[in-house]
């Protein structure tokens, strides 16, 4: 019995076209570009005082008023420049502070103050806005 | 008369340049937008978050929980717009138990008299915890 064989045809090895996928890529590359951030982002809880109807606008003995204008800080009515705020806040030895939002002071301030507070490891951080004084 | 030899041209194969090393740098370079960047729903208004060097890592930010504060004041909380329909919403969700925390999403030149007014209101709507969204400094 004869047996028939039969070649393969000659099979040519050629690479498979990849600009399909590259242009695939391409595309994922642009819109990963375009949707994502690459800040990262933070959470502060803050604690907030509400006004008290009728009470005083004077703070109680032994809390630390850091006070925040438009101009700058003060910190129990001394003047404080922003690059000195962790230091003194240290040196408030874990008193409460109250941090208030003047006029005009703009939020990264706050913000500024929050960071200090926590930097300096003080517990009882509270905001509070500018209270009218009627005496 | 002399003999005019032609050498045969040397045979050209048409070759795709090679893209293979191309694609390599090109998944690289995807891989790591993919991990290095966060995907995040966009802002309903442009803003610029206050930037902060102290904070605790989000869960995650949940644009269903963030009140949004434009620099010009502006309001957002999911659908409602301004303070009064803001407030009035997060009271109803906060009543039904669906929002716990609530995360503010403010732009840096916000005054903060204004915000810490905006917290003062949301105390009242008996939701448990507020925070700031702050960006991490550079």
């Amino acid at each position: 019995m004869t047996r028939l064989r039969m070649t393969a045809p000659g099979r040519t090895r050629r690479a498979p076209d990849l600009t399909p996928v590259m242009d695939v890529v391409f595309i994922l590359v642009v819109f990963f570009l375009v949707v994502s951030t690459f800040s990262e982002t933070l959470v502060k809880p803050m604690q907030v005082t509400l006004p008290a109807s009728g009470a005083p606008a004077q703070s109680p003995a032994g809390v630390a008023e850091l006070k925040l204008t438009a101009q700058g800080m003060s910190l129990n009515r001394q003047p404080l420049e922003s690059a000195g705020l962790s230091a003194s806040l240290a040196g408030l030895g874990g008193r409460p502070l109250v941090i208030v939002a003047g006029d005009g002071a703009p939020y990264q301030l706050l913000v500024d103050a929050l960071d200090a507070a926590q930097a300096a490891g003080l517990a009882d951080v509270r905001v509070q806005t500018e209270r009218e004084v009627s005496q | 008369m002399s003999a005019h030899f032609t050498l045969p041209r040397p045979e050209r194969r048409a070759r795709g340049a090679a893209i293979l090393p191309l694609i390599n740098v090109v998944f690289l370079l995807l891989m790591f937008i993919v991990l290095a960047g966060v995907i995040r729903s966009p802002d309903p208004f442009t803003l610029t978050p206050p930037e902060a060097a102290e904070g605790e890592q989000p869960d995650a930010a949940d644009p269903d929980a963030t009140l949004y504060v434009s620099r010009s004041g502006e309001i957002r909380f999911r659908d409602a717009t301004g303070e009064a329909a803001a407030v009035v919403e997060i009271a109803r969700l906060a009543a039904a138990g669906e929002l716990a925390t609530l995360t503010l999403r403010a732009d840096a030149g916000v005054p903060a008299a204004r915000i810490v007014k905006l917290v003062e209101a949301l105390r009242f709507t008996g939701v448990a915890q507020v925070q700031l969204q702050a960006e991490r400094k550079p």
